[in-house]
């Protein structure tokens, strides 16, 4: 008796394409794992970002203000002095580069021994104590001011947020409600790409000072100072901590060479 | 073909399948077992987001393949011309899901003339 199995296989083998299916969809996921971290996520989030309206801002801003004030911050120990000159330098920047003052305020907060500044939507901006007193003149606090400014200027708190949202609702879409690994892996994945675009508007913002700092100063050194002091005072020596992916702030390698570009 | 056509051209290849002694219709069952393709199998690769997968699944490697390339290019150019490569694509392969049974039930006749072909031209072993 003859054997099936020796009867010819030639058609069999060419039409088994689960290889190649698995293939395809897998570059198919890569690239558009890539397109949309690096591209379809980042453009609707500055679409949608611009489309809210300005009231939500200040209302966010508001919020998360009241918020670290209940939980972080506690009054400014600054002089009534030294503040009224920073509120007056920082009137003086805003009017040389022709922003508008009014979606600015600046807010004065003491946190422990943190040198620190924020922005929030809304356009307030928060300056510690202990930064303030870091900065050794005013050309290094206004470089970390118009940082700040970069921030608010590109809109970088709300579309750090959609992006995030956005991200997060494409992973759960794609993996559903399936289970905890899946629960695990959005939550990390989510943080990961949270930290990248972190690091990527930290560059943002830190190119917006350096291009301020050329039209105020004609030059940019002062902003290269202040990073190098803050980098400092964060104790980060360790190269390769400070350059981790789970890093929110760029290496101060990175931040320097982005400066530079302004030089 | 219409699927009356079609079902009397199955109607035919199994007759002669019939036909083979019964070693070569063992032979025969075994083979068609493996190469033909399920309609359903198609048709959920074609509405896959991935295009060109129900092509590959028929072994058309060639048409799968610019499916594939016209997703990958759509999607490198997403921000400009990109959309108009998967509208094209959409338009051109989404009709295909709606003949998914006809495409499939062709195929699998061609296998069958194909796999009768193979087994008759086998000698008998002793």
């Amino acid at each position: 008796m003859s054997n099936p199995s020796h009867w010819p296989a030639k058609a069999t083998k060419k039409q088994q394409p689960w290889l190649v299916i698995g293939l395809a969809v897998l570059l198919v996921c890569v690239v558009a794992g890539y397109k949309l971290y690096s591209s379809i996520i980042p453009m609707s989030a500055q679409y949608l970002a611009e489309k809210i309206p300005q009231s939500i801002y200040q209302q966010i801003g508001e919020h998360g203000l009241k918020s670290m004030d209940e939980s972080t911050f506690s009054a400014s120990e600054l002089s009534a002095d030294k503040k009224q000159e920073i509120s007056e330098l920082f009137s003086s920047v805003v009017e040389k580069l022709q922003l508008e003052p009014a979606s600015y305020q600046l807010e004065f907060r003491s946190w422990e021994e943190t040198a620190n500044a924020f922005a929030l939507p809304g356009g307030t901006i928060i300056l510690t104590d202990v930064l303030v007193e870091k900065m050794q003149n005013n050309e290094q606090l206004t470089a970390i001011i118009l940082h700040e400014v970069g921030h608010i200027e590109q809109n970088h708190n709300m579309q750090n947020m959609i992006r995030t949202s956005l991200f997060y609702i494409t992973l759960s879409v794609i993996f559903g409600d399936l289970s905890l690994v899946a629960d695990l892996l959005i939550e990390a994945s989510v943080m990961g790409v949270n930290l990248s675009y972190s690091r990527a508007f930290e560059n943002e913002a830190d190119a917006f000072s350096a291009s301020s700092m050329r039209t105020l100063y004609g030059d940019v050194s002062a902003l290269k100072q202040a990073m190098e002091l803050l980098h400092e005072d964060s104790g980060q020596e360790d190269s390769e901590q400070e350059n981790s992916w789970l890093s929110t702030h760029p290496g101060l390698a990175e931040r320097l060479q982005t400066i530079s570009a302004f030089d | 073909m219409n699927m009356d056509e079609l079902k009397q051209e199955e109607d035919a290849l199994r007759e002669r399948v019939t036909a083979l002694p019964p070693e070569k219709r063992k032979a025969y069952y075994a083979l068609e077992k493996k190469r033909i393709k399920d309609p359903d199998n198609y048709a959920v690769l074609n509405y896959f987001f991935v295009a060109g997968l129900h092509h590959f699944y028929l072994g058309k490697t060639l048409f799968g393949f610019l499916n594939l390339l016209g997703m990958l290019i759509g999607l490198l150019f997403i921000e400009t011309f990109g959309i108009f490569i998967f509208l094209a694509i959409i338009v051109i392969e989404l009709p295909q899901l709606f003949r998914s049974q006809r495409i499939v039930y062709q195929y699998n006749n061609n296998v069958m003339r194909q796999t009768l072909k193979d087994v008759e031209s086998q000698p008998l072993a002793s």
